[in-house]
């Protein structure tokens, strides 16, 4: 009885899941035909990432029932998503197979260039943040 | 995909599958072992084993990404679900909004123009400076955005995640040397230059510093989308 209970409830879990997955692609295509129609060109899905984070904060100010329908179908999908977020770009990561001849031309700009870059990019914001929040409570 | 009269499912498929998922959970179980080392990156430890795998077994890398579909096709929803983070640490942005887009859009423009320009200055080509421009945003945006301005996603993919472990392990070093100790500071600075790589080693250390981390992963984000493709057309 105890196993079957628990499988019930593994199952639900999984539909939940499945369900915020859909959410997240309907907010994704949103964001994609929102790109058509205005013409401006950004990837769908980080126009659907705006679109998602703007209703989520409506949601927090407005407690109607579907508002609050929105946040917790969508919080458990993309927990499950961010957590594992490493393994659905390893096989986009892999067409580094087909580069070798750029990488073993290229491999020292690389390298400088991502050092550099990534060293500068860290100490300026972490500088100027600190500049702006220094006398700042926390 | 499999199609939908037979339900019948390719063996590659299945094997592919089989593979990334064990390398990448070989790759986290390795970062456990090292107490959490940034440079032990379970998704490059992943993306070094399946490569090595499909070069020796000569499986074509067009037959691998077909057999390993249903990966990819979350990549979308994933970068929608970006949003819940940002939103949840919103309230930071509205406390501190001078410093944050100021720090963040700086911080990002610099590390974008001197990523691009560097390759193209050691004579680097110029798929590959267009494919660094992005890379300091969160991978799969990165590799949207590469792809966009024409550069090659594959060539963002690992350089955004060795940037992520260049800034988690420089972190330290270098806001120390700078007198910068306010945990928003370093939590910003982690997340717009390192993503969620560098972010990832905040949460035990601040929550503080874990939640500026997760604003300036989202906004970087959407800024790198915003702005790549203007700084892209000054790469000759």
């Amino acid at each position: 009885m105890r196993g079957e209970r628990y499988a019930t409830a593994a199952v639900t879990r999984a539909l939940r899941l499945i369900g915020g997955v859909v959410i997240l692609f309907a907010f994704g295509l949103a964001g994609t035909r929102l790109n058509a129609s205005c013409s401006i060109e950004l990837p769908g899905a980080v126009v659907g990432l705006v679109l998602l984070a703007g209703a989520l904060a409506i949601a927090r100010r407005v407690s109607a029932p579907g508002m609050r329908w929105l946040r917790e179908s969508v919080a458990p999908a993309s927990g499950a998503l961010l957590n594992h977020l490493g393994l659905l770009f390893v096989p986009a990561g892999c067409a580094l197979v087909t580069e070798g001849d750029v990488l073993r031309r290229n491999w020292i700009p690389i390298l400088t260039a991502l050092v550099a870059s990534t060293t500068l990019g860290l100490a300026v914001c972490g500088w100027i943040m600190h500049r702006f929040v220094a006398g700042q409570e926390k | 995909m499999p199609s939908l009269t037979s339900l019948r499912i390719p063996a590659a498929n299945v094997l592919w599958m089989a593979v990334t998922v064990s390398a990448y959970l070989f790759g986290r179980a390795a970062q456990r072992l090292s107490r959490g080392n940034p440079a032990a990156n379970p998704v490059l430890m992943a993306i070094a084993i399946v490569s090595a795998l499909l070069t020796a077994a000569h499986v074509p890398y067009e037959a691998y990404l077909r057999a390993t579909w249903p990966l990819t096709f979350l990549l979308a929803p994933a970068t929608v679900a970006l949003g819940v983070p940002l939103e949840n640490n919103l309230i930071h942005v509205r406390r501190s909004f001078l410093g944050i887009s100021l720090g963040l859009s700086v911080g990002s423009i610099v590390s974008m123009i001197s990523g691009a320009f560097l390759v193209e200055v050691l004579g680097g080509d110029r798929k590959v400076a267009l494919s660094m421009l992005p890379k300091a945003s969160t991978t799969p945006i990165a590799m949207a955005v590469s792809q966009q301005i024409g550069g090659e996603p594959a060539l963002t993919a690992s350089p955004a995640i060795i940037g992520g472990i260049i800034a988690a392990v420089m972190l330290r070093l270098i806001l120390t040397a700078m007198r910068v100790r306010d945990w928003r500071a370093v939590g910003l600075a982690a997340g717009t230059a390192g993503s969620g790589v560098a972010a990832a080693h905040m949460s035990p250390i601040s929550g503080t510093a874990a939640a500026f981390a997760a604003v300036g992963i989202g906004l970087n984000g959407i800024l790198t989308a915003l702005t790549a493709p203007i700084i892209a057309g000054f790469v000759r």
